[in-house]
């Protein structure tokens, strides 16, 4: 039995020492889940500490298939979805037409930091923060999106567009050298 | 451009898919003690629920218990009757005697025999039942040979001559009018043998059955039956020291009960039953933060329930409103909360009808333990959730006392429609804070379905 099994069955137990050591080896990535899909740090922490929660109290559910890792990682990413459910009335959706439908990219690009790029998509409208996460990042395809979100399918893929679009422009506002992108018609 | 081609998404999937970051530190703390205050109240729902469950089960085994043992009776048990001792032999010998001419030695005979049928009566009808039938029958066959053997000597004393006899011959109206005393005197004793058996009604044997005859019972009576019910309802409040603006939601109740019939008129009646409360309060507050958590507090605490909702957040830096803006969390601001405390009800209720026909007509009135099962509280503004919480100071268990005007409808034998207003008094504060007196009045409609096991 490897350590985190045996970390896994004690959690199952609801043993505080082994909760806080579960919390130690997973808080830190699990962090890094929940500010992509946050517009703050204060929002992450919550969505964090809701996702332990859920995580120690449906822990007896996990049955060791596949990894541990990817089922608290989609715990996460449920809880930030289901708070942007309960608030997405809170922010408006963003009007378009200020931007410019281009796709840039950058050669120097790679120097850009994560924190830089944290704090461009946390600037993102929460719905386009969420279609883009779900998609760039998770991986998810966006029929698959579409009923995560209750949205169609075809709205998925217009948030998709819509946050590259901002994306691009943010990263070429603050880190791009004019003259250094090339630019590509979509 | 393909999906997986594109730079951004490349980008944002290079350098954040993997992200890791320290979250601040005390927040384990925090989710610790979630952690243990989630596992106390999902422990004492588990307990409310198995106790629920085990009641209902136990109220079922009982009805069914009961309506199989009343079949089992009626098929199986047929109730025996010890036999008169006016049998066929004996009846006839009777009337053989009152036939028979009188004599003085007749009368003397018929007078033994209609003296000791009474006494012979008592004897086997007050006897304790015997463990085997033919005792029983061996008594009355008994009985019935020695009132044949006295009422032979009777006869035969009738027709030996003597001069006493021809004396009495010679006296008619003296003979008559013993005769006629004998008669009175039978008749007496056969009316008193009637009002000993209407005194002392006859016993009843399992095992065998000379007469089928059931014990009679009221209409009704002994009866079990199982009833679903629902119902809207309101409620009105009883505030000390309000000052927000709170308005009563409407709510829906409804449970199973099963009852059992006392008496024709009368039935009681147990079970579980779901009940709510919710209330929405235009009020402000101020936040305040503990430890990392966040409290509301409304600026006149001792407003009503809606003083005590907690907040499990982390700490906030900033409310977010609506149209954008942020306030500071220790700056005053006005906002909505509605708060849904749930409850599960064991009512202990009984029932009299005043009217008794297809059209039933009964009061109700009953106490009942309500045990808090949910407590949830929303906040909102211009109906925005902004957080849930709870509602702090719950008493887990409240008492409450109700009574209602039950109007029935047979729909089949078995099955009957009940309508059913009824108010509900809760007799302790929904709050256990002392500034908090709140023991609201609720209204409802039940409409039900009654099925009787008889």
């Amino acid at each position: 039995m490897t350590q985190l099994e045996e970390i896994i069955y004690k959690c199952r137990e609801e043993n505080n020492g082994a909760q806080t050591a579960l919390y130690r080896l997973f808080s830190s990535k699990m962090y890094g889940v929940c500010l992509r899909y946050a517009r703050d740090s204060s929002e992450a922490e919550d969505i964090l500490q809701e996702g332990f929660l859920r995580v120690f109290t449906k822990i007896r559910q996990f049955e060791f298939k596949g990894s541990f890792e990817g089922w608290m990682r989609r715990i996460m990413v449920n809880t930030a979805l289901e708070k942007f459910r309960k608030n997405d009335r809170l922010y408006p959706v963003e009007e378009m037409s200020i931007y410019e439908a281009t796709n840039w990219v950058d050669e120097t690009i790679s120097s850009i930091t994560a924190d830089d790029l944290l704090r461009i998509i946390q600037e993102l409208p929460p719905r386009y923060r969420m279609v883009f996460n779900l998609y760039a990042i998770e991986g998810y395809s966006h029929l698959e999106i579409g009923e995560m979100m209750n949205i169609s399918e075809g709205t998925s893929k217009s948030n998709l567009s819509r946050a590259r679009i901002i994306l691009q422009k943010s990263v070429a506002e603050n880190f791009g050298n004019e003259k250094k992108l090339v630019k590509k018609v979509l | 451009m393909t999906t997986e081609n594109h730079p951004i998404d490349q980008l944002f999937k290079e350098k954040l898919g993997s992200l890791e970051k320290n979250p601040p530190a005390g927040l384990m703390d925090q989710i610790s003690a979630k952690v243990a205050f989630r596992g106390k109240i999902r422990r004492m729902n588990q307990v409310k629920t198995a106790i629920g469950i085990a009641a209902a089960m136990l109220l079922i085994m009982m009805a069914g218990w009961y309506s199989m043992d009343q079949t089992r009776i009626a098929k199986n048990q047929m109730p025996l009757q010890i036999p008169q001792i006016n049998t066929p032999a004996l009846a006839k010998t009777n009337q053989e005697s009152l036939d028979i001419k009188p004599t003085v030695n007749q009368i003397a005979a018929n007078q033994h025999t209609i003296q000791t049928t009474p006494a012979k009566n008592t004897s086997l009808q007050s006897a304790k039942p015997s463990k085997s039938l033919t005792v029983q029958k061996n008594k009355v066959v008994s009985a019935s040979v020695s009132d044949g053997a006295s009422l032979l000597a009777a006869q035969t004393a009738s027709k030996e001559p003597s001069k006493a006899a021809k004396q009495e011959e010679n006296t008619v109206k003296t003979k008559a009018a013993e005769e006629k005393t004998v008669v009175k005197e039978k008749s007496k004793t056969e009316s008193g043998s009637n009002n000993f058996q209407k005194k002392n009604p006859p016993l009843y044997f399992a095992d065998a059955g000379v007469v089928k005859q059931t014990p009679s019972r009221e209409s009704g009576k002994g009866n079990w039956g199982i009833t679903a019910e629902l119902s809207p309802s309101v409620a009105s409040q009883s505030v000390s020291g309000a000052t927000a603006n709170t308005t009563q939601q409407s709510t829906v109740s409804g449970g199973m009960l099963a009852s059992y019939q006392v008496s024709k008129r009368i039935k009681v009646s147990s079970g579980i039953r779901f009940s709510q409360m919710k209330q929405d309060t235009h009020t402000s507050y101020t936040l305040s933060q503990t430890s990392g958590i966040t409290y509301l507090q409304p600026v006149d605490k001792a407003a009503n329930l809606a003083g005590d909702v907690s907040l499990y957040l982390p700490a906030v830096s900033s409310i977010v409103y609506s149209n954008g803006m942020k306030t500071n969390p220790t700056d005053n601001f006005t906002s909505d909360i509605a708060q849904e405390l749930k409850y599960l009800e064991v009512p202990f209720q009984a029932t009299y009808k005043i009217i008794d026909t297809y059209l039933s007509v009964g009061v109700t009135g009953g106490l009942s333990t309500n045990f808090l099962v949910g407590n949830h509280a929303i906040i909102t503004q211009n109906g925005i959730n902004l957080s849930n919480g709870s509602t702090g100071n719950v008493r887990d268990i409240l008492f409450s006392s109700s009574a209602g005007i039950e109007v029935g409808y047979g729909l089949a034998k078995n099955l009957i429609i009940t309508i059913e207003p009824r108010i509900k008094q809760y007799l302790n504060s929904v709050s256990s804070n002392d500034q908090v007196n709140y023991k609201p009045t609720q209204i409802g409609i039940f409409t039900g379905l009654t099925f009787s096991f008889n």
